[in-house]
């Protein structure tokens, strides 16, 4: 069996002292923990791993709805991420913005697919939020929930993935731009178009509920 | 990505915001998954193992081509000697 090839890429030379660097603590920096991970380190890839590992799958729990398929899109995200992270490039957005673009795009795959299986639409399907600590939470709350999530899953694919990072993941609009690969411009501008459609949207399943 | 990380930009700020944005803010909350998952996950990622890609030798595709074209002459010809007896 011939040697396999080092493809370790010229960007990703170590700037510091791998040896010193304590993975246990929670102050260091994802880029140096990022770099001892793209040398094959399981346990620094694993550190990403803990940090991430709620926010891929909280967006991708309100892209899809169920939890079923988003437990499989999330293993599919960090499974994708273990086998690519050598041709990870620090483009000074955080480590996550990457996670979220690949889970954007599986996330945008599995729509296709079920397009193309012709199954319930998706916006007529139930959207069940799993067991969420909502401290404040009340019948009518649940509702308003409900409704708001219904309206936004009624907008196309890019408006609600900009809603979800904007308002869940809590991402700045530099972040959404490396996200769905636009520009911060375009991204601004398809927020207001976004927060007009689903304004509209709103005012429409409340008539339909009267 | 954490709460505290550069947002101020592309966030309104309380007094400015429209009130559906205010209703997203308020009502939308990050969904956290199951802790068993989440273990079952990793253990699963520790244990994917290492695929390494075995190249096949440069000159097997030419090997078998001429194997190919040698084998269909032998049969042109073998095929014209019978015809012609």
């Amino acid at each position: 069996m011939p040697k396999p090839k080092n493809p370790l890429p010229k960007k990703s030379v170590i700037s510091f002292d791998s040896s010193k660097i304590d993975l246990a603590d929670p102050e260091i920096p994802d880029q140096q923990v990022v770099e001892l991970a793209i040398q094959g380190n399981m346990d620094a890839f694993s550190v990403l791993y803990q940090r991430n590992i709620n926010k891929i799958f909280s967006y991708i729990f309100y892209r899809t709805g169920n939890t079923h398929d988003a437990e499989d899109l999330t293993a599919r995200v960090f499974h994708r991420a273990m086998l690519h992270i050598r041709g990870y490039v620090n483009k000074g957005v955080p480590f996550s913005a990457w996670l979220y673009r690949i889970a954007h795009n599986l996330v945008a795959n599995w729509h296709r697919d079920n397009e193309r299986k012709k199954e319930v639409p998706l916006e007529d399907s139930e959207f069940k939020l799993p067991d969420m600590k909502y401290p404040e939470s009340t019948m009518v709350e649940d509702q308003d929930v409900e409704m708001l999530l219904k309206s936004i899953r009624k907008l196309s694919g890019e408006r609600q993935t900009l809603i979800i990072l904007k308002y869940v993941e809590d991402c700045s609009n530099s972040e959404i731009a490396e996200i769905m690969g636009r520009s911060e411009g375009a991204i601004k501008s398809l927020y207001h178009r976004t927060l007009l459609s689903l304004r509209y949207e709103l005012e429409k399943t409340e008539k339909n509920l009267k | 990505m954490t709460a505290n990380s550069s947002n101020a930009s592309s966030k309104p700020s309380f007094g400015e915001m429209h009130p559906l944005e205010y209703e997203l803010q308020r009502r939308l909350k990050p969904i956290t998954p199951n802790p068993a998952y989440i273990q079952r996950l990793k253990a699963q990622l520790y244990r994917v193992p290492r695929i390494v890609v075995e190249n096949k030798p440069k000159f097997t595709g030419w090997v078998m081509i001429l194997m190919g074209l040698f084998s269909s002459v032998l049969a042109i010809w073998i095929i014209r000697k019978i015809s012609r007896q």
